[in-house]
């Protein structure tokens, strides 16, 4: 992802995010991992003490409910509901208050010395079978007015199909009974004049027992209540690898000895409490989190929103709306940005019309001036044209006077020798008329007139070859067309051409190069470049007085291009006026009446005629080298 | 305790004045502060004799006579209904002088009135018995047929509606349908609760709670505020409540004959509010000082005020007051009276109610059928009436 494309609203998220997010991880990580430690062990001491709550606060309802029994068979309004159905009513209100009170009572009865069930509560145990119950009570009734409350535990089936309906299997069939005498004296004080009328019973299942005890301790598993040693539950389920085990006592109003109830507390399960928590504060965590999200999300988008403004104005700015209002911020440093963007705006706004002005006004001038220089340059085109054509008659001239001075020797050589040889032809002629001829005279009149006819011959060849010579580059440079032509004959035809001007100095030519290419290209613009370059290293690289050599050699390149290099050991010229001397009218020698078009024509027909190009390498004193390369057609290839 | 505590207050205070203290209990909520009153202007007008009254819950009261009978702190004049004469033994009551006992009234009113053809009650009102009440918010043609209720009972449950308010677990509440299938539940003295037509009651009374037309667990008040808000369309309560009724809910009260079943009519269980003397009160000291409480009780002024003000009959009548006799809900009340049956003054009769209510929640429990429910309150009723024979 580049950092480019990160929305910096989201960055801002992130960061305050994790600003948040990774402190409160950290913290809590660590919080919940030393809490749980510490927690551990006081969990599990907890659940211990949870369990010996438990009984002792059963043993408490047991006492509470034995002596609200007791206090109940003390009224003697139960004892008469015993021996009378008026008061049956006031003796049920009685025991629903208990029974409502004591819901660990399966049943309350009410019953008469001759064993009738005159009340009980529920209303199903009036139908409760009394089998079980009745050797205790009647030992009790047997007692008479001594008889005192007694506590027994009774293995009764019978009382579970009734009581325990509901209750689901495997059940106890142990009940634990409290038995309670009624009394009816006529004094406060119970003695022989006193009436056994009743007894009032609680049954309570040691299954209800162990529901209550399980109600108590939600968090340990009853294994099975003792008493004196014997299990009073049905077998239950083996405590799990990790459960600690403990017991407690549970004495039973009434009773001889205590029960003994065996617990069994799951580490995981006492453990649970803890893990809860640690969910719990993983849930505010992360409830902490969101709002710091919801939180971070407002906050950015309030810092967001004035950065989006400001980008919005600066937009417009850049959109080249200067004419906007000063926009304002909530914030001082966007308010003061804005600000200084707005002076900003309004400079800009300033230099910008000053500068169209100055444009316009720059622009009317350049287009004055490029006007103007149109105008001159269709001048200069125009004198350019005048000069090369100019140019081209002068070398026509020079072409011209140097045929005639080549042409005039040999003519005259031939009129001298013709004149010699038609005056010797009369001295014979008249010797023989007079018949004066002598044999020495004939003789000297056949090698004088030997010899001149053989000059007169050599002369005429050599008049011959220069017109042929001439002729060729007359007809070159009249046409311009392409043809084919010997490169190296013709390079060497123009050399020859120059024959009177390199006469003018100690030059020594040398041309290298194939001399059996035939290639098909305008030889008058090779004959003219070659005639520039040769007339340019006379007139401004060599002296008179000194020995100078000029080297001409060609060759054809790999990409089939011919590359021609001129080389002089003249003068050589400095690398500004290298820089120059392409140029039209550049010279250094206007004094010597040069035109400084010589090289700017070599440039031209390099380029435009012949579609190459030309290079030139010079320092001071080092000469001066030409490399030439340009497009041509070879119809007989080089060897 | 409160009572004796009261009594004690009295007594000390009485016997630093010097005047003669009556104690009156009585059972009927609706009537006590009206019965102060009547005790308070008769105490001004006898500035020797102080009255006490006290109101006690029924069964209370009679169990707190019986045991106080043969206490100094028992009462010398109870108001309650004349059914409870069959513990005219165990009350130790005083039989009637001549100059209190009305020969006036009809045979059968006497026979209500006596204990083994002895006048142990002086009456004061008759019209003490159950009423069918409803609501005309939600009932604008009362049924005439149980068929009826069960029909409608679902309509009623789709207006957020109960249907009917029934003291459910009352016995008296459930005499009302013993007698709707012809049970009777006492004959010449001897409890007759095991019948086929009690069988017939007690499955009819457990349907009206498995259709929904009666809730199981409805009690007194249930017939009352529960009914006075508007949570049911018809209530079941005593002629006792018809005041309080009408106070509540005003021209929405109405009142209509029990509805019939398969051609049968219920008879209420009737009985008169009278006044009666435990421990031989009238044959004790302040015998005269009573004397002159029932003859300021029963002048036909007080009577006539006081029923007219609950909807009561009284036994000595005067001119009938024009509102009264054409007071619908009035009129409704002596047409439902009329069709009541007067429970007779024995020991038969009083030692029923125990036994039915067992029989009838172990049968509502599923504990008994119908048929051992039956058997198992005849057999309490019989057990109850041995021990009132015996005596405490």
């Amino acid at each position: 992802m580049k950092i480019g494309s990160v929305s910096f609203k989201h960055l801002l998220v992130v960061q305050f995010v994790l600003g948040a997010m990774i402190p409160t991880l950290l913290l809590s990580g660590l919080l919940i991992a030393e809490f749980r430690d510490i927690q551990t062990d006081e969990q599990i001491k907890k659940q211990s003490a949870q369990t010996e709550k438990a009984v002792f606060q059963l043993a408490f309802e047991l006492e509470k409910l034995s002596l609200q029994l007791e206090q109940l068979s003390l009224d003697s309004n139960a004892a008469l509901a015993a021996s009378s159905g008026v008061f049956a009513p006031s003796a049920r209100n009685n025991l629903l208050n208990i029974a409502e009170q004591q819901p660990l009572a399966s049943a309350l009865l009410l019953l008469d010395n001759k064993y009738w069930l005159a009340e009980a509560v529920p209303v199903n145990a009036m139908v409760l079978p009394l089998t079980a119950l009745e050797p205790a009570l009647a030992t009790l009734y047997a007692a008479d007015y001594t008889a005192t409350k007694q506590t027994l535990l009774l293995d009764a089936a019978d009382f579970n199909q009734l009581l325990l309906a509901e209750a689901t299997a495997p059940l106890s069939s142990q009940w634990l009974v409290m038995l309670m005498p009624l009394k009816l004296a006529d004094t406060a004080v119970i003695d022989p004049r006193s009436k056994l009328t009743g007894a009032l019973v609680a049954l309570l299942s040691v299954q209800q027992i162990r529901l209550q005890l399980e109600h108590y301790t939600p968090d340990a598993h009853l294994l099975n209540i003792y008493w004196q040693d014997k299990p009073l539950l049905p077998a239950t389920s083996e405590a799990q690898a990790d459960s600690v085990i403990t017991q407690a006592q549970l004495q039973v109003p009434g009773l001889d000895s205590a029960f003994t109830v065996t617990f069994a507390t799951s580490r995981a399960v006492a453990l649970q409490p803890i893990t809860d928590l640690t969910y719990r504060f993983a849930l505010l965590t992360a409830l902490f989190l969101l709002l710091l999200l919801v939180a971070g999300w407002l906050f950015v988008r309030l810092e967001i929103k004035p950065i989006a403004a400001l980008s919005h104005v600066v937009e417009r700015y850049a959109e080249g709306d200067f004419s906007q209002p000063q926009q304002h911020f909530p914030f001082t440093e966007f308010e003061n940005i804005a600000k200084v963007l707005h002076t900003m705006a309004l400079k800009l706004n300033e230099h910008q019309q000053l500068l169209e002005g100055r444009v316009q006004q720059r622009t009317a001038e350049l287009q004055r001036a490029v006007e103007d220089l149109n105008q001159m340059n269709t001048e200069l085109v125009k004198t350019q044209q005048q000069l090369i054509e100019s140019e081209k008659s002068s070398q026509i001239g020079i072409l011209v006077a140097g045929v005639a001075r080549e042409i005039t020797a040999p003519v005259s050589s031939s009129v001298q020798a013709l004149n010699a040889l038609e005056l010797h032809n009369m001295q014979i002629a008249s010797a023989v008329k007079q018949n004066a001829l002598k044999r020495s005279v004939f003789d000297n009149y056949l090698r004088d007139s030997k010899a001149a006819i053989e000059q007169l011959g050599h002369q005429l060849k050599r008049a011959e070859e220069l017109i042929q010579s001439f002729k060729a580059i007359a007809v070159d440079q009249s046409f311009e067309q392409r043809r084919n032509f010997n490169l190296y004959d013709y390079l060497q035809s123009v050399v020859l051409n120059l024959r009177y001007e390199l006469g003018q100095y100690q030059v020594k030519t040398d041309i290298q190069g194939d001399k059996i290419m035939v290639i098909q290209s305008f030889p008058g613009s090779f004959s003219r470049i070659l005639t520039n370059l040769m007339l340019n290293s006379l007139q401004h690289g060599f002296e008179r007085q000194q020995m100078h050599n000029i080297w001409l050699s060609y060759k054809l390149l790999a990409d089939g291009r011919l590359e021609i290099t001129y080389q002089d050991d003249g003068a050589g010229m400095a690398q500004q006026v290298q820089a120059r001397i392409f140029e039209p009218f550049f010279t250094t020698a206007q004094q010597d009446g040069a035109s400084g078009l010589g090289l700017s024509i070599v440039y031209n027909l390099v380029t435009q005629q012949l579609k190459g190009s030309i290079v030139c390498h010079s320092a001071p004193g080092k000469g001066t080298s030409f490399v030439l390369t340009l497009p041509v057609r070879v119809v007989i290839k080089p060897r | 305790m409160r009572s004796v505590l009261l009594s004690c207050a009295l007594f000390m205070s009485l016997w630093v004045q010097g005047a003669t203290q009556l104690n009156v209990w009585h059972m009927l909520k609706e009537l006590d502060s009206d019965f102060s009153a009547l005790a308070q202007r008769f105490s001004s007008v006898h500035p020797d004799i102080s009255v006490s009254v006290q109101l006690l819950p029924n069964e209370e009261l009679k169990a707190a006579v019986i045991r106080a009978a043969d206490q100094p702190t028992a009462p010398d004049i109870i108001i309650i209904s004349s059914d409870n004469l069959g513990y005219a033994p165990l009350m130790q009551l005083s039989e009637l002088p001549t100059e209190l006992v009305d020969h006036k009234l009809p045979a059968d009113v006497m026979q209500a009135l006596q204990f083994r053809q002895k006048n142990y009650g002086v009456p004061l009102f008759s019209g003490n018995h159950l009423l069918l009440m409803y609501n005309k918010r939600w009932v604008k043609q009362p049924v005439t047929d149980w068929q009826q209720l069960f029909d409608q009972q679902s309509l009623f449950a789709r207006q957020g509606v109960n249907t009917l308010a029934l003291n459910y677990q009352e016995p008296y509440w459930f005499a009302l349908f013993a007698d709707l299938f012809g049970a009777q539940l006492a004959n010449h003295d001897s409890a007759t609760l095991d019948t086929a037509a009690m069988q017939q009651a007690l499955a009819f009374y457990q349907r009206l709670a498995d259709t929904g037309v009666a809730q199981s667990e409805c009690g007194y008040h249930c017939v009352s505020e529960a009914f006075y808000q508007g949570q049911y369309a018809y209530a079941i309560n005593g002629s006792w409540a018809l005041a309080d009724a009408r106070r509540r809910l005003g021209e929405d009260l109405g009142i209509t004959l029990f509805p019939s079943w398969q051609g049968r009519t219920i008879k209420p269980h009737a009985s008169y509010i009278v006044m009666i003397f435990p421990h031989y009160a009238l044959g004790g000291s302040k015998a005269a000082q009573i004397k002159k409480l029932v003859q300021y009780f029963r002048q036909p002024a007080h009577l006539q005020a006081l029923a007219a003000k609950h909807y009561l009959t009284p036994t000595i009548q005067s001119p009938v007051s024009a509102e009264a006799s054409t007071d619908p809900l009035y009129l409704q009340v002596q047409a439902q009276q009329r069709l009541s049956q007067l429970m007779p003054a024995t020991e038969a009769m009083v030692s029923v109610w125990n036994g039915m209510q067992k029989g009838m929640l172990l049968h509502q429990a599923r504990a008994l059928n119908a048929a051992d429910a039956a058997a198992f309150m005849q057999k309490t009723a019989q057990r109850d009436q041995q021990l009132l024979a015996a005596g405490l």
